[in-house]
């Protein structure tokens, strides 16, 4: 996704990207329900309003869904209702397509056992196809930080994996 | 990557996120629908205001800024005989990224001035054509 789409059919546009997007929103929410409405708003504002912005729109639209979530969780706790799912406790395995195979769903469930840091980058990288620069802009780190955070996700994922798979 | 996680990094692109759910997708649809919506009942109160202040722009812009014919008028035998000056177009352009990281829709005014001298001695005419190009202001776009 590196040209902007163009007008017209929006729903092909979102069916193919949609279901990253929505997993990134996820990774910002404190609920699925958060997550929901995070890109609903995101994308509507992206569409309608920056699609034709001059940038890189996968960074656009992933910072649509960045300053949706933080308005979303500025407005909760205005209202005093804190929730208690918070983004560590997101059930990874619910987020995608798993074969029948207990590798991938051992995967997943690592992925959401990562340091916080870590997932992040991970998310941003893998599903957002964000750039480490990008990363590190998103995220207010350097590139160099946001490198390292992916190198030692991998290398966490493996040990996470071995550990599952040898218990 | 190392030979140590490139295993891994395969295995995390196999790991393909859900589709949206039906009752998301609806949601979406609802949103974009209602968001034509309010762009159509939101564009002409939109211009309404605009309008008068862009005209009210235009004519400060244009009384304020110097005059083309000021300086032929000192040239002696020369008679200013003609003067037009088309009307005014007033367009935003694409969106351009300011050094601050927002972004802005640059505002443009054009128009043209013609004046034509006669020196009725000499038989000879200037014809003075003035055309003007100005971005005039930078209307900020919300980025969210």
């Amino acid at each position: 996704m590196s040209e902007t789409p163009a007008q017209g059919d929006w729903q092909a546009w979102l069916a193919e990207h949609g279901p990253r997007l929505r997993l990134i929103a996820r990774h910002w929410a404190r609920s699925d329900a958060d997550a929901d409405d995070i890109l609903q708003e995101a994308f509507i504002r992206y569409w309608r309003h920056q699609r034709h912005l001059p940038g890189d729109p996968n960074a656009l639209i992933v910072t649509s869904i960045r300053r949706a979530a933080m308005d979303l969780g500025r407005q909760t706790d205005r209202r005093g209702r804190r929730e208690q799912v918070v983004a560590h406790d997101i059930e990874t395995v619910t987020l995608f397509e798993l074969p029948d195979d207990g590798r991938h769903t051992v995967l997943a469930e690592a992925v959401a056992k990562l340091p916080e840091d870590q997932r992040s980058v991970v998310v941003l990288h893998q599903w957002g196809e964000l750039t480490f620069a990008q990363i590190a802009e998103q995220l207010d780190i350097s590139v160099n930080t946001a490198a390292s955070r992916w190198r030692y996700a991998l290398l966490n994922l493996k040990k996470l994996l071995a550990e599952t798979l040898h218990d | 990557m190392t030979d140590d996680t490139r295993d891994i990094e395969n295995a995390l692109r196999e790991l393909r996120p859900r589709a949206l759910s039906p009752a998301l997708k609806a949601s979406i649809a609802r949103g974009m629908t209602e968001a034509n919506e309010a762009k159509r009942n939101t564009i002409i109160p939109f211009l309404a205001w605009t309008t008068p202040f862009a005209a009210a722009a235009a004519v400060a812009w244009m009384v304020l800024s110097p005059s083309d014919t000021t300086s032929l008028h000192v040239l002696p035998g020369l008679r200013l005989v003609r003067a037009e000056q088309t009307p005014t177009e007033i367009a935003l352009l694409e969106p351009v990224k300011l050094d601050d990281g927002t972004f802005a829709r640059p505002m443009r005014m054009r128009w043209s001035n013609a004046a034509q001298y006669r020196d009725v001695q000499a038989g000879a005419e200037l014809i003075r054509y003035a055309p003007h190009d100005e971005i005039i202001g930078l209307v900020p776009i919300e980025t969210y």
